[in-house]
């Protein structure tokens, strides 16, 4: 479904994304691991479109689409969330995701209907928001939620464009422990009817939700396989797995 | 916490006491403050010329004329500044192309071999949708190099193009350089409504800024304008959300620039004089100033703006002959302490309701 070839970027003389390959399946969950800085996140925004890389190729459904623009891979069927929440802010969590449905329901160049009273927009945003659990917060400014709140809404815009391909970046970092928990539950819910690429650090949500994993260590993929086949590789014990316990 | 099924009810009200932003769910009939305020700022406009022919001060509808063109540029301004975060520093610049339109077209008509088509050209209607476009086509030009920047870039930019085009008119001696240009501007339209009638003219620039308003009205609700916003709060994440915000932000750059144009049009038609200087710089950060008054993002807002700047800057001399020295710093106050401008200021939402408008629409 998303495939990357030899994926390369730069930032000077630190290779943030070096050679690579990448392939994602229909329907599956794929997880990306790796220490800090190990480039999990500017993988995704290549994938997304926001970072355009050095070389190589990035292929969704078998069509080249490395120069295409983030809003057009996003009409397209790619959604991603925020390891930054990145919402607007003086809009209500309501507008926020009927905003997003907006996006890519047509074009936008109507100037006098009330954007507001558009039935299929406001359903879609009202269901998307129950889906996450913030139907009781439709009306309330994004500014004011809570942070975990914010990631749920986060998740809400990036659902209601039923994307073939959503990519989550750190969906429950931050969070406090019923939200995430609510949260690996909705992604658990929704696993199998779109394919889903997650970036996450807590090792039992990755373990627990993954079909694969692949294994970032500064910008190299340097695994890639069953959570079985990821625990048992001494590789990514040296690399990560053990330090990671060692902080723990 | 659980997660909630798909077909849990939304409650009727959030269960706690966060600010709520209203959307069509809880709609109530009422006006809010600031739709009182409008409407009591438009009955006043339309009583305007009454009042002052029964008073005897029959200059006032003049004086109400010009502050309603200017009101107009500023709706125009507010609406790529206020809705679309654009700070554009030259909308002084499209002004002063719709009114050299205007003064041009009279020009051609009133030389004495001209014929039928200059004669409908100057027609006060045609002239004045001619100096939109105009000033529109040049919009293009200017929008398609300075939207690729943003922040003070794009102040600098839009300014600089401004002061070339100011810089222009004064060079252009066909249009009387420095001195700019006197003439006698055609009255009668097309409708058959006669502008040489100080009170029509009035009502006519009145009805003009009404069409415009609930333009305004009508576009911040609709998706081209929310899209305007949400490019206004975070224009990364609307990328992202699949909107080609430049196209976005081109139309509505081209689309104030037509307004102001037309403000322009109407501006020469009332003056029968233009010079460079309504082009000049410190219009443009009047416009900026008006704008920032009434309240940014508000629809009525620049309205009232005009009127209390222009109406200051009438009076205020006759109280002190160093009147800016005492209106810079209240403009200074206003930025910092009443940041959402005079409008902006009052409650958007209407009584009963917990909100039903949108805070910034």
């Amino acid at each position: 479904m998303l495939e990357t070839r030899a994926l390369k970027k730069a930032y000077g003389a630190l290779q943030v994304t070096d050679s690579v390959d990448l392939c994602i399946e229909e329907g599956e969950l794929h997880a990306v691991i790796g220490p800090n800085g190990a480039g999990k996140t500017s993988l995704l925004s290549q994938l997304a479109g926001e970072l355009s890389p050095d070389s190589g190729s990035i292929l969704l459904a078998g069509q080249d689409i490395t120069r295409e623009s983030i809003s057009w891979r996003c009409r397209s069927g790619i959604a991603r969330t925020y390891q930054i929440t990145s919402l607007l802010k003086s809009f209500s969590a309501l507008d926020n995701v009927r905003i997003a449905a907006q996006g890519v329901n047509g074009h936008s160049f109507s100037f006098l209907a009330p954007m507001r009273k558009e039935k299929l927009l406001c359903d879609k945003a009202e269901q998307a928001l129950q889906d996450v659990g913030l139907g009781h917060h439709a009306h309330t400014p994004a500014d004011e939620l809570a942070y975990g709140e914010q990631r749920q809404l986060e998740v809400a815009m990036a659902l209601v464009s039923k994307p073939k391909v959503l990519l989550l970046d750190e969906p429950t970092a931050g969070m406090g422990a019923d939200d995430s928990g609510r949260l690996v539950e909705l992604i658990r819910r929704l696993k199998g009817s779109l394919t889903i690429l997650l970036v996450e650090h807590d090792m039992n949500t990755v373990f627990g939700l993954a079909d694969r994993i692949s294994v970032l260590v500064q910008g190299r993929r340097i695994v890639c396989g069953s959570p079985e086949e990821i625990r048992g590789n001494a590789e990514v014990r040296q690399h990560y797995l053990g330090e990671e316990h060692g902080h723990a | 916490m659980t997660l909630q099924t798909k077909t849990a009810p939304v409650p009727a009200l959030p269960p706690d006491s966060r600010r709520v932003i209203p959307g069509t769910a809880h709609f109530r009939p009422g006006l809010s403050a600031q739709g009182w305020a409008t409407l009591i700022l438009l009955a006043l406009l339309v009583l305007l010329p009454i009042v002052s022919t029964m008073l005897g001060q029959d200059y006032l509808i003049t004086q109400f004329r010009r502050i309603m063109i200017f009101a107009l540029a500023a709706l125009s301004l507010n609406l790529i500044l206020g809705y679309g975060g654009m700070a554009c520093f030259g909308q002084a610049a499209f002004f002063g192309l719709g009114a050299y339109a205007v003064a041009f077209l009279n020009v051609g008509a009133s030389q004495p071999a001209s014929g039928m088509v200059a004669a409908f050209f100057a027609d006060p209607v045609v002239s004045w949708i001619t100096a939109a476009i105009a000033a529109a086509l040049v919009a293009c030009i200017i929008a398609a190099v300075s939207l690729r920047t943003k922040g003070v870039s794009f102040i600098m930019i839009t300014l600089a193009f401004a002061q070339m085009l100011y810089f222009v008119f004064i060079g252009l001696k066909s249009a009387g350089g420095d001195d700019g240009l006197r003439f006698s501007a055609q009255t009668s339209t097309l409708l058959g409504i006669g502008l040489d009638n100080s009170t029509t003219f009035y009502y006519v620039t009145l009805g003009i800024l009404l069409l415009a308003l609930w333009l305004t009205w009508r576009l911040v609700r609709a998706r081209f304008g929310i899209v305007l916003q949400g490019i206004r709060d975070n224009e990364r994440r609307m990328r992202a959300l699949g909107f080609e915000t430049l196209h976005y932000k081109f139309a509505a750059f081209v689309l104030a620039a037509a307004l102001a144009g037309l403000a322009g049009g109407l501006y020469a038609t009332h003056e029968s004089f233009i010079n460079p200087a309504i082009m000049h710089w410190s219009r443009s950060g009047e416009l900026i100033v008006m704008v920032v008054l009434g309240g940014m993002g508000t629809v009525a807002g620049p309205i009232l703006g005009a009127i209390v700047y222009l109406t200051l800057e009438k009076f205020l001399p006759d109280i002190t002959e160093h009147w800016a020295v005492w209106f810079g710093p209240v403009l200074v106050l206003c930025v910092l302490y009443a940041r959402k401008g005079l409008m902006g200021s009052l409650p958007s939402h209407r009584p009963g309701a917990p909100a039903t408008e949108n805070r910034h629409a």
